[in-house]
């Protein structure tokens, strides 16, 4: 008897992969993209430490659902997955058009820091990963950078001036 | 031997001096600052003593508040860690002034080693080899082609070093006459700035050189032996990233020959305690003088391992003024050991420090393997301090099988919160370069690839992908219990961190 069915858009870096989840039991069948449909369970160990088995695999990861996506840890890798309703994502992409779900758009300070630099003026050109922002924090200088190009519409910063972790130092239209 | 001893130090180093101390039977004083109060270092101790706010500067740096922290607790001694002060002459200076034992080396020592002309002038007296270069400071340009020319400028390139300097600061590689001037007064201005000393020196670059470091331990009463070599040629930015022991580009008798130069080396600075004796290892075998690092070293533990010496209780037992009681036929070296320092760095990212609370720690463990760290999980890495987690050592019977080893272990460190340069590690494990130990210092610069480290993560993207739509579906479970139709009409909070009540009824539902 199939169960309620599910599907996720799961964005890692810069794969987006398609997760359709079906109840089978106590447990799940899951199928990714256009793949196999296989036997999923996952449960808790302890702590964020949790157990996935996946057909005949047996994987242990660390996982934990944050403000920020959720990361997981698998094999002494780390990865940080965004999770979206494929129906939510289907509705997003109308409403946003092209702006869909890749890539943010606010150029956020990873860290608390100095904000020595910014490499860019509102109502430039930016192109996906050019540098936008020059942060030191911990001794060391680190250029700041968004996955996504565009227009810079404001700038909420200055140089010169201390950020806090996650406040917002630019905007792209 | 001490009855109190104080560690002027946090993280994963000061939780090993206070085992060591554990282990000898002396009652370990932490200090610490705000950021640190709950710190697993502060917890180990047998008594803490705060000494101000979370930046350095204002507590692990501030040399009054940690002598008043070791009056105040009784302490006869201090044990200065690395970093910090622990190469700073002023603050052994003070120990020593306040009738507390530093455990290192004498203050003049330190004083005639932290100044790279003075110590090259010490080791070329005493028939140590140095680099072909100046032994005393360059004031002019003129100065510089002339010394430049005598050391076959510009047919060999040369490098324009700090006097008082390290860690890559000040140092500048010239193999263009057109950019020495420019140079010449870029080294000083950096040095200026990072050292507040602009005096510069010249040597001759040695092309392709290793990094090879003998470990010596020096008691009060004339005896000096060393341990063996750590090769740290794997460096990014003149940052070490991975230590071995013993070097795959040492014969059994060079070996020799560098311990009994590290050795010359110590006793004509006068040194006692537990030092390194920094050496170029060029690929003709030639090898040259660097530095002394006054101090234990971070990957000391390479050479614990595979010598079974304890350096931290040698270490104390030295400044209690205890004999080695040991000579240089004593020292039996087995097997191989290798150290990874996991930093929590980005190296996807230009290795930007990456901070936050470790959610997730889980390091590795079975035979062989060895994990010093001053964190666990919910720790939080802060910017305030160095951004190292954590250090992984595994020893076995020989290099192939300790690098199978290492690579096993990496596999099974997880952490979560910040990113790390784990992936960076485990590039380096199954490079061919490394594997055959085919590497010099500036290799980890010219080879590195974020793209190819990054791709064992792909195995593991789909498993991924499916642990973070599982969790999705288990919170979502929850909050919309089966027969509302179709979770997906409803789209929740999936983004945001489950509630206590979903994260209980989780845990009810898998028992």
């Amino acid at each position: 008897m199939p169960g309620v069915a599910s599907t996720y858009q799961v964005t890692i870096g810069e794969r987006v992969l398609t997760v359709a989840l079906r109840r089978d039991g106590i447990g799940y069948l899951v199928r990714v993209d256009d793949g196999e449909e296989q036997p999923v369970d996952i449960g808790t160990v302890d702590g964020p430490l949790h157990w996935l088995a996946l057909g005949e695999r047996r994987v242990d990861l660390l996982a934990a659902q944050t403000d920020n996506g959720t990361l997981l840890a698998i094999d002494g890798l780390d990865y940080r997955a965004e999770v979206v309703d494929a129906v939510r994502a289907r509705l997003a992409a109308v409403a946003g058009g092209r702006q869909g779900s890749h890539g943010r758009r606010e150029l956020k300070a990873p860290m608390p820091g100095l904000l020595v630099k910014i490499l860019c003026a509102a109502g430039d050109t930016v192109e996906p990963g050019q540098p936008l922002a020059v942060l030191q924090a911990m001794k060391m200088e680190n250029e700041l950078s968004l996955a996504r190009g565009g227009t810079v519409s404001t700038i909420t910063a200055e140089a010169g001036q201390t950020v806090e972790q996650g406040q917002i130092i630019l905007t792209l239209e | 031997m001490f009855k109190r001893l104080l560690v002027a130090n946090r993280g994963e180093i000061a939780v090993r001096v206070i085992r060591a101390c554990r282990e000898m039977g002396i009652a370990s004083v932490a200090v610490y600052s705000e950021a640190d109060a709950q710190a697993l270092h502060v917890r180990l101790a047998d008594a803490a003593y705060p000494i101000g706010p979370a930046s350095a500067t204002d507590s692990y740096l501030r040399i009054d508040r940690i002598l008043d922290a070791a009056r105040a607790s009784g302490a006869e001694a201090i044990h200065p860690g690395y970093g910090f002060l622990a190469e700073n002459a002023d603050f052994a200076q003070a120990c020593l002034d306040a009738g507390i034992v530093f455990v290192g080396p004498p203050p003049q020592a330190m004083r005639d080693l932290g100044l790279k002309t003075e110590a090259r002038k010490l080791m070329q007296a005493a028939g140590v080899p140095v680099v072909p270069g100046t032994l005393e400071p360059l004031s002019n340009l003129d100065e510089v082609r002339r010394a430049a020319q005598d050391v076959g400028f510009p047919d060999v390139p040369i490098a324009l070093k700090a006097v008082a300097g390290g860690g890559g600061k000040g140092l500048r590689m010239v193999d263009d006459v057109t950019q020495l001037e420019a140079s010449f007064r870029q080294a000083m201005s950096e040095a200026g700035s990072a050292f507040g000393n602009p005096a510069v020196y010249l040597e001759r670059a040695i092309d392709r050189p290793r990094h090879v470091e003998v470990q010596i331990l020096a008691d009060q009463h004339g005896h000096c032996v060393w341990l063996g070599e750590r090769d740290c040629s794997l460096q990014r930015r003149h940052q070490k990233v991975l230590e071995e022991s013993p070097s795959p580009a040492v014969s059994p008798a060079l070996r020799e020959q560098m311990g009994e130069v590290a050795v010359r080396a110590a006793q004509a600075a006068g040194y006692t305690n537990a030092g390194t004796v920094e050496f170029l290892l060029a690929p003709n075998g030639d090898f040259f003088f660097l530095e002394v690092n006054a101090r234990l070293q971070v990957e000391h533990p390479v050479t614990e391992e595979v010598t079974g010496i304890d350096l931290v209780r040698e270490q104390i037992r030295i400044a209690a003024g205890e004999p080695l009681g040991y000579d240089q036929s004593a020292i039996q070296r087995r097997g191989y050991a290798i150290e990874c320092r996991i930093y929590a760095e980005d190296p996807a990212a230009g290795f930007m420090p990456s901070t936050g609370r470790l959610v997730g720690y889980r390091p590795p463990s079975g035979p062989g393997v060895r994990v010093d760290s001053g964190v666990e999980e919910g720790a939080i890495i802060s910017v305030y301090y160095d951004p190292m987690i954590a250090k992984l050592i595994v020893h076995a019977a020989n290099r192939e099988l300790g690098l199978d080893r290492m690579a096993r272990a990496l596999r099974e460190f997880l952490i979560l919160g910040v990113r790390t340069s784990l992936p960076l590690h485990r590039w380096l494990l199954a490079h061919p370069s490394v594997r055959s130990g085919e590497v010099d210092t500036g290799w980890l610069g010219r080879e590195w690839s974020a793209a190819e480290a990054e791709r064992p993560g792909a195995e593991h993207l789909e498993i991924a992908a499916i642990g973070a739509a599982l969790l999705a579906e288990r919170s979502r479970g929850v909050a919309s219990p089966p027969g509302a139709n179709g979770a997906s009409v409803a789209p929740t909070t999936d983004h945001e961190a489950p509630s206590a009540w979903h994260q209980g009824a989780r845990l009810a539902a898998l028992r």
